[in-house]
């Protein structure tokens, strides 16, 4: 071979190498991106929330504390209107058990209005599929949408476009930035602010005051985890004795995935050999977690995180080998589907409902108070069960035909 | 082995004779798969200056496993890589074999064996599919590939209606986190089939004939090799190793979730190039991959140690993967040969 040939061959060799570590490195980044819309806990931030938390709701008449305890169910149905109607509902993802739990409680809710037809369709964790969905649900002519709008900002045109067309837009379940009011009529979710400084609170009321915390978020710099720690910072402000060993600026990621939290947890647990309790943002993380601490022949921790049928059945086996393991939770949220689904109805019927849209929600199970963690063992392990979701409106509706 | 050993001792024939393990040590040397064993013993041995406590028994018990499905994975990756390919179904692979031994027995171990078989078959049907698309139809590996994690994604959410959290059977757990003498079996299954590769492809007839058809598919095929059934079955090897990887994974995660796989596509192409085996197919070192694995898992443990913020972690990461592979590219014999030479200008020497 002669000797230019071979340089060039070397240079071409050396450019590849180089390429694929810069892949290497935006694929961690890109990989936590995906599973951010696939793990379902995508929620807003608080900034976007407008104090809808006190606002009563004038046709349901329920709080936000109201309808937090009873899963968002209310009882009249005055909201339905009367003119047929055909509501669009959407989830960027709709794939997981997360994204069937929250079709079946908009769905379910639509049902009760004879006079609404659904036409549902799911994004299959796919942008250019999940704003074509949305055009198309437009062509239809429908005259509302609920929508999981898992792409953020990106999805904001195709929902601005819907809203000139005439069609009543509620986003809920991920925040979709954009302004309320032009790029659509109002986002339900939960406070992720007022997530971390509900774990936050029990954390240091479960250690008395006084220990070493670690918070471990989703993927980097994801707006609902920064939030959620943000919520965790301000509150240990009032516990001087409680250290959070991961720093008041940013977190360890887990990117919401169990292997990923997994080996998160076992670095923080080989470089901190005093660790008193842990707030991780996932329900799904805490799996791959308590995995570490097992690894490590660690004591389990109080830990406070999401709900989930599997965590809680863990804290079930565990705890007895673990007596330190107390676990508190935050819904799963999905229940807030029925929040959007009436707003989005009432809205195209001319109803003015006057539910809250952002819940700064509280805990759910809490081990260390009366609503121990609830663990069905014949239940999916990813049954959620603040959604008060009967199995058979999960089957009925937790699908998109 | 097999040319890097013939060359190594046509340059030393007129060297001294030496005794026999040390020429193999030097012809193993000079290998493009030697430099990653240095780079991982250093980065070893600085580990406990960067993130104290990351060679702890602890911190090194729960990152061997990782290391060791990464390492299948790749090893897989490689033997595609030696047939001048590269495979985009590792995540589609993976996560498919560990949905299938985490539902299909439902709990049950008497269910376990029959779930393994049938992810390892199915795992070898999909790369058949790869297989063929390439072998017969002349379509790129990498889209082909790519074609077929799709197919396997799908067949994810199909099989598992979107179920995240399927638990593994308590016998597949049980083992994937169990210890042979103080060592993990993740890393023992890993070893012995790793192991077995190398054999296979250095020792053994049909080994070298794999390594030729690799080299130059066309010349393989005047020497009479049947360079397309080589090719096959170098798919379907490779997705046996994937589906062994996969099997650990559901164990050792305990709940793999929908897509455990996802995580090892691009891993699974840089222990490749770390390990020294050159994209362009030929001969290659599946030893040497699996040591890359091990660098990577290592060092993605020592950066999550080190706590800085995550920006910085990708960013050190990233630099480090870059330097080592940018490394193994400098010329070091032409710069070597350069200082003899202007010693000695009369030298004179052909290109390698």
């Amino acid at each position: 071979m002669n000797s230019q040939l071979l340089r060039a061959a070397r240079s071409v060799r050396a450019l590849l190498a180089l390429a694929l570590a810069c892949a290497v490195t935006l694929g961690v980044a890109a990989c936590g991106d995906s599973s951010s819309s696939s793990s379902g806990s995508d929620g807003g931030s608080a900034s976007t929330s407008s104090g809808g938390a006190s606002t009563t709701a004038a046709a349901s008449g329920a709080s936000a504390e109201e309808l937090e305890a009873r899963a968002g169910k209310v009882d009249g149905t005055e909201w339905c209107g009367d003119r047929p109607i055909t509501l669009g509902i959407h989830d960027g993802f709709g794939v997981n058990a997360w994204s069937k739990a929250s079709y079946a409680t908009v769905r379910s809710e639509a049902a009760r209005c004879p006079n609404v037809r659904q036409v549902v369709a799911a994004g299959g964790a796919d942008l250019q599929k999940s704003i074509s969905d949305v055009n198309g649900m437009v062509a239809q002519g429908i005259d509302a949408l609920a929508i999981i709008p898992d792409f953020g900002a990106a999805q904001v045109p195709s929902l601005k476009a819907a809203m000139q067309a005439g069609v009543r837009v509620i986003a809920w379940g991920a925040d979709p930035s954009g302004t309320r009011g032009t790029d659509y009529d109002d986002y339900v979710d939960w406070d992720t602010k007022a997530n971390g400084a509900a774990w936050a609170r029990w954390m240091a009321e479960t250690l008395r005051g006084r220990g070493n915390v670690v918070f471990l978020g989703g993927p980097a710099g994801t707006p609902v985890s920064v939030n959620e720690l943000e919520g965790v910072v301000e509150t240990f402000k009032d516990y001087p004795d409680i250290r959070l060993l991961t720093g008041d600026k940013d977190y360890p990621a887990t990117n919401w995935d169990p292997a990923q939290a997994q080996r998160t947890m076992a670095a923080l647990l080989a470089k901190y050999p005093d660790i008193d309790g842990a707030i991780i943002d996932y329900g799904d993380s805490t799996q791959g977690a308590l995995r570490a601490f097992q690894q490590a022949n660690r004591r389990i921790v109080p830990i406070a995180t999401t709900e989930s049928n599997a965590v809680a059945c863990e804290w079930d086996r565990l705890k007895g080998s673990n007596p330190d393991f107390e676990l508190a939770t935050i819904s799963s949220r999905n229940w807030l589907g029925r929040i959007a689904a009436r707003k989005a109805i009432a809205a195209a019927q001319g109803i003015q409902l006057d539910e809250p849209s952002i819940f700064a929600l509280g805990l759910t199970e809490d081990s260390t108070g009366e609503n121990k963690p609830r663990c069905d063992p014949r239940s999916p392990p990813d049954t959620y069960f603040s959604n008060d979701l009967s199995e058979a409106d999960l089957a009925k509706y937790g699908k998109t035909d | 082995m097999s040319e890097h050993a013939v060359s190594a001792r046509a340059e030393q024939q007129p060297a001294m004779p030496t005794i026999a393990p040390l020429r193999w040590l030097r012809a193993f040397v000079r290998t493009p798969y030697f430099a990653i064993w240095p780079a991982t013993a250093l980065l070893f041995a600085v580990s406990p200056l960067l993130a104290s406590g990351s060679l702890d028994g602890s911190a090194l018990l729960g990152m061997l496993p990782f290391a060791a499905i990464l390492a299948l994975a790749a090893a897989g990756q490689t033997l595609i890589v030696q047939q001048g390919g590269l495979d985009l179904s590792v995540p589609g692979m993976i996560s498919l074999a560990a949905v299938i031994v985490s539902k299909y027995p439902e709990g049950s171990d008497g269910r376990l064996l029959p779930a393994i078989a049938i992810a390892f078959a199915a795992c070898a049907v999909a790369a058949l599919i790869s297989g063929v698309a390439i072998t017969r139809f002349g379509i790129t590996p990498l889209i082909a590939t790519l074609g077929v994690n799709a197919l396997l994604t799908g067949a994810v959410l199909q099989y598992t209606s979107g179920s995240a959290s399927n638990p593994a059977p308590k016998g597949l757990v049980d083992f994937a986190s169990g210890k042979v003498a103080g060592i993990p079996n993740t890393v023992v299954i890993a070893a012995v089939l790793i192991a077995l590769a190398t054999f296979v492809v250095r020792r053994t007839i049909l080994g070298r004939r794999f390594v030729a058809a690799g080299a130059s598919p066309r010349a393989a095929v005047a020497a009479g090799i049947r360079v397309r059934e080589h090719q096959l079955g170098t798919y379907v090897v490779a997705a046996l190793l994937y589906a062994a990887a996969g099997i650990l994974l559901a164990g050792f995660l305990q709940t793999p979730g929908l897509q455990p796989g996802q995580q090892y596509l691009l891993p699974s192409i840089a222990a490749v190039v770390l390990g020294g085996t050159a994209l362009t197919g030929g001969s290659g070192s599946v030893a040497a991959t699996a040591v890359g694995a091990l660098f990577l898992t290592q060092l993605n443990q020592v950066v999550l140690g080190m706590g800085a913020a995550s920006s910085v972690q990708l960013l050190i990461q990233g630099a480090i993967i870059a330097l080592g592979m940018g490394l193994r590219n400098v010329p070091w014999a032409r710069l070597r040969r350069a200082r003899t030479r202007a010693a000695a200008p009369v030298a004179p020497r052909t290109e390698p």
